[in-house]
């Protein structure tokens, strides 16, 4: 009997809730969903995570502060290294500086995007399916708004796409979803950058390559372009690390590395400036 | 009122886990889906009813923190909470390879579905690709994790139907 019962009105409770379902699909499609709705669930939602990633942040650091003084011996050999490799590397885009710096001039983009006004956040959440989406720890309260550009380690990482009161959700563009207009820095030639979800946190890909004068090389630099609707131009995207023509001999296409390590984002810097 | 309490806590738990986690655990760009092991499992152990309320409740937190459309998760996690629940009826002690089974099918078909409503309709043909890159690696990773939290929620139930029966004098499992 009691079971019978229970079946019925898992049924009904079923189809209550699958009506309320295409309300909430309906509404939010159209975008009329009041933004309180997702307000209420950032309020117990991320102060937690805020608690939760500053604890295993912390933890983190004591670990790395005790790590014994023989793995201290290594690191300070592998440095060491590193910063002869860097130093090399430096005097290189030492000369490539020189070069971008004309071409900035050429094609009219902002100098020094260290100019613009920031707001400094935490990644307080990821979205772990298939989305390359994350939460940062600040909202409209500290003037943040849709579609600005967020930074890390002094390259793009993302743009804001649903700016809460004390939250923000932000797309990666490592994210499939992601495409961002963007261009060669040495060559000024023009492309758009895709991600490539859950597939790859290191690399991206770019298509549409107008290079038809075949002057874009692996290695060159990508950053955002000035014709972009809503990235800033001249935000630093990555390296080319594979260039190929496409088959109609006049657009190439290919991949960049990223510079940002898009697995442990911590802190980001979000442009408060929008794109005009 | 013990139950929506103690179900209410772990859904935000496992939330928690799952969201702020990701950088230390992440293998291979996937992460385990802990929610969903929490939505199948009750479902096992309660019923439909249960599977369906815990499935929905879940998906729309994901969608409200993650999400651009609302209650498309919501809808999902529902239905295989709803449909977990029928192994309730067959199974009712501790039972870990029917568990599996039930979290790997339920992993796999949220997979297919996500692929075929969100990417192969937005023109994204290559199902190889997210098949071996995001689906197969993310469900043998919930497996692998689900053993640990199958049974930690055994033992809440557990505890929850003993209490039930203290009060209330009567088997309610």
């Amino acid at each position: 009997m009691k079971k019978n019962r229970s079946r019925i009105s898992a049924k009904y409770i079923l189809f209550i809730l699958v009506l309320l379902c295409v309300l909430l699909i309906a509404l939010s499609s159209q975008g009329l969903l009041p933004r309180q709705v997702r307000d209420l669930a950032g309020y117990v939602i991320t102060p937690a995570q805020k608690g939760i990633t500053s604890v295993l942040q912390w933890t983190e650091d004591r670990f790395s502060f005790f790590r014994d003084k023989k793995s201290l011996i290594d690191e300070n050999r592998e440095l060491k290294e590193k910063v002869a490799q860097l130093e090399e590397q430096n005097r290189d885009l030492q000369a490539a500086n020189d070069q971008t710096a004309q071409l900035r001039e050429l094609y009219d983009l902002d100098r020094e995007y260290d100019s613009y006004p920031k707001v400094a956040a935490n990644v307080i959440g990821r979205d772990s399916s298939w989305f390359e989406t994350f939460i940062i720890d600040k909202g409209i309260a500290d003037g943040i708004q849709a579609d600005m550009n967020v930074l890390a380690g002094g390259a793009l990482v993302g743009k804001v796409i649903q700016a809460e009161e004390t939250w923000s959700q932000v797309r990666s563009v490592t994210d499939d979803a992601s495409n961002v207009s963007a261009m060669n820095a040495e060559t000024g030639d023009y492309c758009v950058v895709t991600g490539e979800g859950s597939r790859s946190h290191t690399t991206l890909t770019f298509s549409q390559m107008t290079d038809s004068d075949g002057n874009s090389k692996v290695g060159d630099r990508l950053v955002t372009s000035n014709i972009s609707d809503v990235y800033l131009p001249g935000l630093l995207l990555g390296y080319i690390t594979e260039l190929h023509a496409d088959e109609d001999n006049v657009t190439s296409s290919g991949a960049l590395s990223v510079s940002g390590d898009f697995e442990h984002l911590q802190n980001v810097m979000v442009i408060t400036t929008l794109k005009e | 009122m013990t139950r929506p309490v103690v179900y209410g806590a772990l859904l935000i738990l496992c939330f928690l886990l799952q969201t702020t986690l990701t950088p230390w655990l992440l293998i291979a760009g996937v992460f385990p889906n802990i929610l969903l092991v929490f939505v199948l499992t009750f479902a096992q152990f309660r019923g439909s009813a249960t599977g369906l309320v815990l499935g929905f409740f879940s998906g729309l937190l994901w969608d409200l923190m993650f999400g651009s459309i609302v209650g498309y998760y919501a809808l999902l996690y529902m239905l295989l909470g709803y449909l977990a629940g029928f192994a309730s009826r067959l199974f009712f002690e501790y039972d870990l390879k029917m568990a599996l089974l039930i979290f790997g099918a339920g992993d796999l078909l949220l997979g297919l579905t996500v692929y075929v409503t969100l990417f192969l309709m937005q023109g994204r043909f290559q199902f190889f690709a997210y098949l071996r890159g995001y689906i197969l690696p993310e469900t043998v990773y919930t497996l692998g994790v689900s053993v640990i939290f199958y049974s930690i929620f055994y033992l809440i139930n557990n505890r929850l139907c003993s209490l039930e029966r203290k009060k209330e004098g009567y088997f309610a499992g």
